[in-house]
């Protein structure tokens, strides 16, 4: 099928050989996004700014759990404030990866995600409905399986979430032209595909070659008045959040502690020391010349971070790095990871 | 099999229980034995009687709640399952002032109601004795040839019927609405209503029919075609007549493939008050005159509305309360009952069953 790092940037094919007939096929994809996979062959360190485009269970206000059944029911200020942070990390030099909810695409007006992707942008595949990768029961699916489960009936729960996957990636080539850039699981878990083979291969038979499924926070979160020290177990986690292969070649790039639902949502953190933490995960990225792959919804920060400055922060700090680190899409990532033959996860 | 909504006993006449008690013991023959129990236990085969029926979509409609504004104000088209409060509350409401009047109230649901938090209300309405049928899954319109034509929301989202006919979408929209309400209220769908209704009904289109047929339903609710050439406003007496004269041509009949088309009468909510803009009094008024042109022809009247515009225009329970005040003064010459009487009485009439 496809995949980003194997996709042309728009350099690359007016460079190559391939004909107007295979431009036409390309879509949008090919149009907007220029992905700089020149930095996949640096030594800089590679930030990835990626906002997950759902809603959000308890915002903007608690209580609201609804959404757990509609998360692609996107509110309008969920839209406009993924535009205008898009605008605001392009404005410092980056790209904002947005993964998106499939059934999004069902609703009126997509107009926002089409300038998001003119913009330059890249957007990817976050399932239909915000299903649970690794569920093996129907009804751990997702909620509105649960809750509706003919929608699913005669289909197994790795066949049901295959058809997920899929389906959003056919809905995001018929409504916005544009083929999915990577995948990110909903929820994340602690050990990422480790011990399912049989997850790992369903993204590898659909045609994706690297996921993000891993997210481990640090251990005893404070839930409020973070110190010195959680700031640097937060740098130090970063470690564990190293893209990796799986045995079966899928590349893992980890969404790097700590996030949004941790900060606000489990926690009640100030934005102030919410940037902290993403400071020091950008350092430790700096200082190793590693990776490091943040991801917010736009659903809780539009509460809790009204004027971007979790995001603002984060390209401030990697401007301010002296050329140490670039903003980059999840596929240059990928890119580098390929290119280098990084360690083997067993 | 579907279920057949019986008439229970308690809606049996005084007169009819008399009546078949002096029968009995008159000395009738075993035959005339049975029918008189027959007509004691079903209204449909007692043909001295009119059938009445009050039948709700549960559907959300365009230009709604808000009258005047674009089509596209709302996203009903889209959503036509995603009931608002006050629909559901006036559909509850509704079926209790039927019942508390003798009566039963057969609503039409569109599956997509059921992804909602709660069917509570639907479960309520269940467990007071009225059936619920069929709208299909999305609402979608039985008889398209295109894809685009099957629903809004396919048109916007192709991807979810990617790979099926028109003919496979709308059975397996269909077929999904009743799997729903199977799984979510626990009943089996009492009937099947077609949404939007045809001038023909499905007349000339025997591949729906055998669709309807092979879901395992012996009726569908079809045609609607009422006359052009009344008042857009302030109708009178000739406009209300022309339209009830139609309903001579909305009783029960069979299609050639079996199936029985159960006509909703001319005309609904949406003819009145969405295409043309009469007020309450002139529906009630024709209300009046088709129901008692149903009692004096003793035929059937299937008055068909949609929540979604009676709260807005009929938020006393008006026309709901008119059609059960006519039939009980009626004595025993109408009763209401649900749409599958009025698919017996069609099978009586044509001896496809005793």
């Amino acid at each position: 099928m496809f995949d980003s790092y194997e996709r042309l940037s728009r350099r690359n094919f007016l460079s190559s050989t391939l004909g107007v007939g295979v431009a036409l096929t390309l879509g949008r994809s090919a149009i907007g996004y220029e992905p700089r996979m020149e930095l996949a062959e640096s030594d800089k360190a590679l930030i990835v700014i990626c906002l997950d485009l759902e809603m959000s269970r308890h915002f903007p206000e608690r209580g609201m759990t609804e959404w757990d059944y509609q998360k692609g029911n996107l509110n309008d200020e969920t839209k406009q404030y993924t535009l205008e942070a898009s605008r605001r990390v392009k404005a410092k030099g980056g790209v904002l990866h947005s993964f998106v909810v499939g059934r999004v695409l069902e609703q009126a007006n997509v107009d926002w995600l089409k300038t998001i992707i003119d913009e330059g942008h890249p957007l990817g595949n976050h399932t239909y409905d915000h299903v649970r990768v690794t569920a093996q029961n129907i009804e751990d699916v997702q909620y509105r399986f649960g809750r509706s489960p003919w929608l699913l009936a005669g289909r197994t729960p790795m066949q049901a979430i295959a058809e997920n996957i899929r389906l959003c990636e056919t809905a995001m080539q018929k409504r916005l032209d544009f083929r999915p850039i990577g995948f990110t699981a909903p929820y994340g878990f602690r050990e990422g595909l480790i011990g399912r083979q049989d997850v790992q291969e369903m993204f590898l038979s659909l045609g994706f070659k690297w996921v993000s499924t891993k997210y481990k926070s640090i251990s005893e979160i404070p839930r409020a008045n973070p110190g010195p020290e959680v700031f640097q177990r937060m740098a130090e986690i970063q470690a564990e959040h190293q893209p990796y292969f799986y045995p079966t070649g899928l590349l893992e790039i980890p969404n790097s502690p700590m996030s949004d639902v941790s900060a606000f949502r489990s926690g009640e953190w100030t934005v102030g020391e919410f940037c902290q933490a993403q400071e020091a995960g950008i350092k430790w990225a700096i200082e190793h010349g590693g990776i490091y792959n943040w991801t917010g919804h736009p659903s809780i920060l539009y509460v809790k971070d009204p004027e971007f400055r979790v995001i603002e922060h984060m390209c401030d700090v990697v401007n301010e790095s002296g050329g140490k680190a670039a903003i980059v899409g999840r596929d240059v990532v990928a890119q580098r990871v390929f290119g280098k033959g990084i360690r083997h996860e067993n | 099999m579907r279920i057949e909504d019986r008439c229970p006993l308690s809606s049996l006449s005084r007169r009819d229980f008399l009546a078949g008690v002096s029968a009995a013991g008159a000395g009738l023959t075993y035959n005339g034995l049975l029918r008189a129990n027959e007509k004691l236990s079903d209204p449909a085969a007692d043909d001295a009687k009119a059938l009445i029926a009050i039948t709700f979509d549960l559907e959300m409609s365009a230009g709604y709640p808000v009258k005047g504004k674009p089509r596209d104000t709302y996203p009903w088209d889209y959503q036509k399952g995603n009931l608002n409060d006050e629909t559901k509350q006036y559909t509850v409401e509704a079926c209790r002032q039927v019942k508390a009047k003798g009566g039963l109230l057969h609503c039409f649901l569109v599956g997509q109601v059921l992804e909602h938090r709660s069917v509570d209300w639907l479960k309520e309405i269940i467990n007071a004795g009225h059936p619920i049928g069929n709208h299909t899954y999305d609402h979608v319109r039985i008889t398209a040839q295109e894809s685009e034509d099957v629903q809004y929301r396919f048109r916007r989202s192709p991807w979810l019927v990617a790979g099926m006919t028109p003919a496979e979408a709308i059975r397996e929209n269909i077929r999904l609405c009743e799997v729903a309400m199977q799984q979510r209220l626990g009943i089996t769908p009492v009937g099947f209503r077609a949404p939007y209704g045809f001038r023909q009904g499905i007349a000339d289109r025997p591949d729906v029919q055998e669709i309807i047929l092979s879901l395992g339903y012996t009726w569908a609710s079809c045609k609607h075609d009422g006359p052009d050439n009344v008042k857009p406003t302030n109708p009178d007496e000739d406009d209300f007549d022309a339209i009830v004269a139609t309903h001579r041509q909305h009783q029960p009949f069979l299609y050639p493939s079996g199936l029985i088309e159960v006509p909703p009468s001319p005309t609904t909510d949406v003819g009145v008050f969405r295409s043309r803009s009469w007020k309450l009094e002139h529906f009630l008024r024709l209300i009046e005159k088709s129901v008692q042109s149903a009692i004096e022809n003793r035929t059937v009247y299937d008055f068909t509305v949609h929540p979604s515009i009676m709260y807005v225009e009929d938020p006393e329970f008006m026309a709901v309360n008119l059609i059960c005040d006519l039939v009980n003064a009626s004595g025993s010459r109408a009763e209401i009952v649900g749409l599958n009487a009025f698919a017996r009485r069609a099978k009586l009439q044509n001896n496809i069953e005793r």
